[in-house]
């Protein structure tokens, strides 16, 4: 027996059970013809609301303002019906590119501690180097180039470990054969991911690079 | 063509730590004739070793002026200094100096290769002929750690010329070998000096290695004392 809030009711052979997974939902939704449904709703040739899909979800404010200009109707766009979960998907987006952002902050920090240790280790040869009349902006392209080769090779190694990883967590499944992570592994942005890290590793070579160009060859090969 | 091939006027060299400024340079005059052998000797705190460094381009005086060949060389910068130091000069220091991690054919060919950007098979031929010449014809793959000291001086001395320096400043290039090194490495320097020949400043306080040289330039508390 269906019963619409209006008070109509009547009997309705359930054909199938479909879950769309929030159990609110689940309880108080039912797919049915709009023909059955409209007794329900005493609206002989109306509807309610009209829903419409997006191929790109975040275009909805901009759709629903174009519709709203052209029909006159009211119209709401996703966002605006969900303010609290759309605000938590914003903090989830936000708190993820702060996470992106100290992580390459941490990878700056390593390279340029790494090289910096290489400038110091290296001190005498790079005095030998500069005796022998190699200048100071060659020393410097030489630990630029090293920053930028270590930023190539990690973000490569990187983005296939972490493709390979979400393929992996991708065909975990829960107990009701749901995958236990909604990953995407082909959505991942590598090529930002690589382009930022090699730009990240080049910027961390810039101050070893000026510490190596600045030693002193006589103090070096003395030392 | 001159035949003055470096012309030191007036070289002062101060060096301050805090308040305290020592002079160890008091104004050097000098001329280093092209194609001889010349010694600088002097004892220990007499200013050689800054001398050298200054006539090499591998520090700045505190006053006077330096040419080589005629060309005034003050003023200069860096990277004009590194080149002329990587085109006219030579360095062979008492303790080789040499990179660990390169063999001897590439210690050798470096100062060629880093201006050219890469190690060209010409460079390494005349790498390769120059460890020939310096008698390191079965060494040349052979990183610098597994050489013996006379054969690291030698492949130190193999890599002055790669560039055919006008003028090679030696620092002690013996003092760390047995006599009988000192002797072959002062007679490859000889054979090198007259053959191609470059001039040679060494710094020494051995007499015999200064009574091989075809000059002599003593210097004492910050000046030319004597030159012979």
């Amino acid at each position: 027996m269906l019963r619409s809030e209006r008070g109509p009711e009547r009997l309705i052979a359930v054909t199938g059970i479909f879950k769309i997974g929030l159990s609110s939902l689940d309880k108080r939704v039912v797919f049915i013809s709009i023909r059955t449904a409209r007794p329900f709703f005493a609206l002989p040739e109306g509807v309610t609301s009209i829903s419409i899909k997006l191929s790109d979800p975040t275009n909805a404010p901009q759709v629903s303002d174009s519709l709203r200009n052209l029909t006159g109707l009211k119209v709401t766009p996703r966002q605006g019906k969900n303010t609290s979960l759309q605000g938590a998907l914003d903090s989830q987006g936000r708190t993820g590119n702060f996470i992106q952002a100290f992580a390459l902050i941490a990878i700056i920090i390593s390279i340029a501690s790494a090289l910096l240790l290489t400038t110091y280790r290296r001190r005498a040869e790079i005095g030998i180097m500069r005796a022998a009349g190699i200048s100071r902006s060659f020393v410097a392209g030489v630990f630029v180039l090293q920053g930028v080769f270590i930023g190539m090779i990690a973000s490569f190694i990187g983005a296939l470990a972490g493709y390979q990883l979400c393929v992996l967590l991708a065909t975990l499944k829960g107990t009701n054969g749901r995958p236990l992570l909604p990953i995407a592994p082909s959505e991942g942005g590598y090529l930002l991911v690589i382009t930022l890290t090699i730009l990240g590793a080049a910027l961390a070579a810039i101050m070893p690079a000026r510490a190596a160009a600045a030693i002193d060859p006589v103090e070096a090969i003395q030392q | 063509m001159t035949d003055v091939l470096l012309k030191a006027d007036a070289i002062t060299k101060s060096f301050v730590n805090g308040d305290e400024e020592t002079q160890v340079l008091k104004g050097v005059d000098l001329e280093l004739p092209v194609g001889k052998m010349i010694a600088l000797s002097g004892p220990s705190g007499s200013g050689k070793s800054t001398l050298l460094n200054i006539l090499g381009l591998l520090m700045r005086p505190t006053s006077g002026s330096l040419s080589l060949l005629g060309e005034p060389l003050t003023g200069l910068s860096d990277a004009k200094l590194s080149r002329y130091r990587n085109q006219h000069l030579g360095f062979v220091f008492q303790y080789h100096n040499l990179l660990p991690d390169f063999t001897a054919i590439e210690n050798t060919a470096f100062p060629a290769a880093a201006p050219a950007g890469r190690l060209t098979s010409a460079i390494r031929t005349r790498a390769g002929m120059l460890l020939d010449r310096v008698g390191l014809s079965d060494r040349k793959d052979f990183l610098a750690t597994r050489l013996s000291g006379g054969q690291k001086q030698r492949v130190a001395i193999a890599r002055v010329l790669i560039n055919t320096p006008d003028l090679v400043l030696a620092d002690e290039p013996t003092g760390n070998l047995d006599r009988e090194t000192t002797t072959q490495v002062m007679g490859l320097l000889r054979e090198i000096n007259k053959i191609d020949g470059t001039t040679f400043l060494i710094s020494t306080h051995d007499r015999e290695i200064a009574a091989m040289c075809d000059q002599r330039i003593e210097i004492v508390d910050g000046r030319v004392s004597a030159i012979d």
